[in-house]
């Protein structure tokens, strides 16, 4: 008799610890998931702040090529040496582009793989608005393999409006310069 | 007695649980907090609407005259340089090509005002727009043409 009861004490007693050991498993099989929700969490954001970093730094770099634009004399207009930025010499558009076709030699380690072309616009009503004897391609200097053949890797343009003065014919015009960063 | 450890127990785990996710919350809200404060953008020109302005205000059109000439004869009383047109009509039209062929092309709100004190002879491009005075904006770009009795100022304001 008192051993059936001892008997019955000893598995309720064991049910008992079994249940304690499935909860207590149970807690850390939650705990173990919420971590790794967590981690896989971590992980994606952080993939995601190095893919901002990268594409800051391709920001800071167009910031730097933009920057090239105002430290460029051989197209600018001057007077009495006073370089105004906003402003483009046509003679000198010509004069540095037929410079640039003949050697880049130069201007290749200082621009670096950019292509610059200005357009003038014509805002007059009833006139063509893009005047096709009035553009210039002064520098395009796409990245290229060792064979010399172009590597398409995308590009990001910015544009930046200008005034384009012709001392010849005393006249200014409205332009739109062209900066296109070959990545 | 039993279940009320039981249900202790339970209440334990839920709160262990509620508090592990209040902690996920913050840690998610700091690191995306973080990733907004480091982004820049896609690079702007701060000085876009000045260079704009300064551009198209010197530029000479197809009856030789400068834009910004056209607009002072506007608010002049001859208002006869513009030939048969009203130089009020032409300006608008040369800074409305103009503003369509570049700031439309790319994409920008914008607003153009002309004024000489609180006199408006020519009215806002667009007149409607996107860019009123509740957006936000980037720098503006302002040309001042003298005049009397105080100059006309161009506004061009771009909004992000």
């Amino acid at each position: 008799m008192s051993n059936g009861i001892l008997k019955l004490n000893k598995m309720k007693l064991n049910k008992k610890a079994q249940l304690e050991i499935m909860q207590n498993v149970f807690i850390i099989l939650i705990i173990f998931i919420i971590l790794i929700i967590a981690f896989v969490f971590v992980v994606s954001v952080q993939r995601n702040s190095l893919g901002d970093k990268a594409d800051e730094e391709k920001e800071i770099e167009i910031m730097k090529k933009t920057q090239i634009l105002n430290f460029l004399p051989e197209m600018q207009c001057s007077d009495n040496n006073n370089l105004d930025p906003d402003c483009y010499d046509i003679i000198k558009l010509n004069t540095f582009t037929k410079k640039l076709e003949a050697d880049m030699f130069f201007y290749e380690e200082l621009l670096g793989n950019i292509k610059i072309e200005i357009k003038r616009y014509e805002p007059s009503p009833n006139v063509e608005g893009w005047p096709e004897d009035w553009q210039w391609i002064i520098y395009d200097n796409p990245h290229k393999d060792e064979n010399g053949e172009i590597i398409d890797n995308g590009f990001k343009q910015l544009q930046f409006p200008v005034k384009l003065k012709d001392v010849v014919r005393e006249s200014s015009y409205f332009g739109v310069i062209y900066l296109v960063v070959y990545e | 007695m039993i279940s009320k450890k039981a249900q202790g127990e339970i209440i334990g785990v839920v709160l262990i649980v509620i508090i592990l996710v209040i902690a996920g919350f913050f840690m998610i809200g700091l690191k995306m907090r973080n990733a907004n404060n480091s982004d820049l953008g896609s690079f702007e020109d701060p000085e876009l609407a000045q260079s704009f302005l300064n551009a198209l205000m010197d530029t000479k059109t197809e009856r030789n005259i400068l834009v910004k000439d056209a607009i002072e004869d506007c608010y002049s009383e001859r208002n006869d340089l513009c030939g048969q047109t009203d130089c009020c009509s032409y300006a608008r039209a040369v800074m409305v090509n103009a503003l369509s062929a570049t700031l439309d092309d790319w994409q920008k709100s914008y607003r153009l005002q002309v004024r000489r004190g609180s006199e408006k002879l020519i009215n806002d491009i667009p007149e409607i727009g996107l860019c009123n005075d509740f957006s936000e904006k980037e720098q503006p770009g302002t040309y001042p043409i003298p005049s009397r009795p105080e100059p006309i100022i161009v506004k061009l304001e771009i909004c992000k």
